[in-house]
């Protein structure tokens, strides 16, 4: 097809507001899909929050599935990770995953959290070459924000971690990226990250079916920029299936601990009777793919 | 890769021969406006709308539909709760007095009930009443903002050896602030033992002295008297509940007006006890 003619279909696409729609379905996805009719892997979290070589880490998950489901195993893999090659190695989506030699398994076990060895793997030569050649303008110990130390936190691998759970025979999965450092870098024994916080799901432990009932979500450290996911088994959440932070209060002499709550509104279906199950995952919204905390929480609802 | 933009555009956004998305036309009585596909409101591209805290802030939509189906209106990680009427497509915000974010954006997603979406984007202002005296002395400098995912605020690690006799502890303690470029070392830190607080399954009491200083500068310094002049009672417990919040596997640390507190994470393994506490000004001072 000739050139111009694409440009002409492209803009007329544009134009026509084709593209309205595309950049609501993530918003979409996440305001709508919270009610558990299938299993699915929709938290992530590891300690410490990035891989660092030959160090252990402890990687949880968070599976919702329908009551009667069971959980027969997981298998947790790598891609990309040479464990042979110091060129730092950068990968952005998952197509990685399709190449069988290209990916390292981690673990396989038959419950999560679990705790396992990350693989060695050497020096990155490639990352001092950048820095050397980086030119920012600035004085580096003008700025006050960099030290020492601080480019060799960020000569790391990125590679995604696959996840893979079985159950009732049917494969669920999950990804996330995460760098992967050759030696412990200085702000990784420090970060503090969200799973370290206190949290507290505040539902009623009964109610009747048919009606609204407040659901708050509170963490024990400033997650002002966090987003709050929320599951159920059954109902319309008010304010959708993602929240932002509602309340903040500053540490004080009593409880010192500043402190974060997300509220949400269930109305429970008529006809629904017994255990309703209720699940709030917390995370930043923007990079730290495994810097999630989560917690559950269930109402009997009577007739 | 034009090619696959092209059938991007055709399987989600266009949905051609299929069903169209809906479309807002007005949000409290202004015309929505399109541009490339994307929804916007003119008097808001440049500033916010401003909103009182304490008051009720009214939303009125018109929202259409090319094939006629029922619209559903969404606030996804909206700034409060909005209360809104899906028939009249009317509804309003209380806001509170302390507000979170002073700058939320809200968005309002309308979904119609074959799955087909849009999104309208509308920035929000909070009023408020600039502080001066905090405005004048350098808000940055008050410490009111921090970030635990950079290289701010500071922390204090150890890592002890268990004396499985005694259950006295031996070790080393490190104070750890990089953005002040302070690093102070306590080695061969002696704990004894204490009676586990009601929380903790160990307890115990650390004194550190002498510790070594990598930097000459006031802060460390000040930092190293202040550390030095306090009695480092610790425990430890697999899961805590406190004040209605749960922990896994967390430091506590008796608190000069709290009590015991849950500060940090910890773990008791193979006869070695090692934590991490984020010290923020509030404990130490």
């Amino acid at each position: 097809m000739n050139i111009g003619i694409k440009h002409c279909l492209i803009g007329i696409i544009f134009l026509t507001g084709c593209f309205r729609g595309i950049f609501s379905d993530r918003p979409k996805y996440l305001a709508t899909e919270y009610v558990v009719n299938k299993p699915r892997i929709v938290a992530l979290r590891s300690s410490p929050v990035e891989m660092v070589s030959g160090t252990p880490s402890t990687l949880d998950a968070l599976l919702i599935a329908p009551k009667d489901a069971t959980i027969e195993g997981w298998q947790v893999s790598a891609c990309g990770l040479d464990l042979s090659s110091t060129t730092r190695t950068w990968i952005w989506d998952l197509l990685c995953f399709e190449k069988d030699d290209a990916i390292t398994p981690l673990f396989s076990t038959p419950s999560l959290p679990y705790q396992f060895a990350v693989p060695t793997f050497p020096e990155i030569d490639s990352c001092n070459q950048w820095n050397d050649n980086m030119d920012t303008g600035l004085a580096i110990s003008d700025t006050g924000w960099i030290e020492e130390g601080y480019y060799e936190s960020e000569c790391a691998h990125q590679l995604p971690i696959m996840v893979k759970a079985i159950v009732d025979g049917e494969p669920v999965f999950a990804a996330g990226f995460t760098n992967w450092y050759p030696n412990l870098p200085y702000h990784l024994r420090r970060d503090t990250t969200y799973s370290d916080a206190g949290i507290e799901l505040n539902i009623p432990s009964q109610a009747k079916a048919g009606t609204e009932v407040s659901l708050a979500l509170s963490i024990a450290t400033n997650a002002t920029y966090a987003s709050f996911q929320w599951y159920i088994d059954a109902g319309v959440l008010l304010d959708t299936g993602i929240t932002k932070a509602h309340q903040f209060q500053e540490a004080t002499e009593s409880f010192p601990h500043p402190l974060t709550t997300s509220n949400n509104r269930l109305v429970i279906p008529e006809e629904y009777e017994g255990t309703l199950r209720i699940w709030v995952v917390v995370h930043e919204p923007w990079y730290h793919d495994f810097d999630m905390t989560w917690a559950q929480g269930e109402i009997e609802v009577t007739p | 890769m034009k090619h696959l933009w092209i059938a991007i555009a055709l399987l989600t956004g266009c949905n051609l021969g299929g069903n169209t998305p809906p479309k807002f036309q007005t949000i409290n009585g202004e015309e929505v406006k399109y541009l490339f596909g994307f929804a916007y409101v003119p008097s808001t591209i440049f500033s916010p709308l401003v909103v009182q805290p304490n008051s009720q802030w009214n939303i009125s939509l018109e929202v259409s539909d090319a094939n006629g189906d029922d619209v559903e209106i969404l606030f996804p990680e909206a700034p409060g709760q909005i209360n809104f009427n899906q028939e009249t497509k009317q509804g309003y915000w209380n806001i509170p007095d302390d507000i979170v974010d002073n700058y939320p954006t809200l968005q309002i997603l309308a979904v119609d009930d074959k799955g087909a979406s849009d999104i309208l984007i509308y920035p929000l202002e909070i009023a408020q009443e600039w502080d001066s005296g905090m405005w004048d002395t350098g808000m940055w400098d008050t410490g009111d903002w921090r970030n635990d995912r950079m290289l701010d605020g500071s922390d204090l690690v150890g890592e002890f050896s268990i004396d499985e006799n005694d259950n006295r502890i031996q070790g080393t303690m490190e104070f750890l602030a990089p953005n002040r470029r302070c690093k102070i070392t306590w080695a061969e830190t002696k704990g004894s033992s204490l009676n586990p607080c009601e929380l903790c399954t160990h307890s115990w009491s650390i004194t550190i002295e002498r510790g070594s200083v990598e930097s000459t500068q006031p802060y460390c310094l000040e930092q190293q008297q202040q550390l030095e002049s306090v009695v480092w009672n610790v425990g430890w417990s697999d899961r805590v509940e406190w004040n209605g919040l749960v922990y896994n596997s967390p430091l506590l640390y008796e608190h000069s007006t709290a009590g015991w507190v849950p500060f940090g994470q910890a773990t008791v393994q193979q006869g070695h006890f090692s934590f991490q506490m984020d010290l923020d000004t509030y404990l130490i001072d």
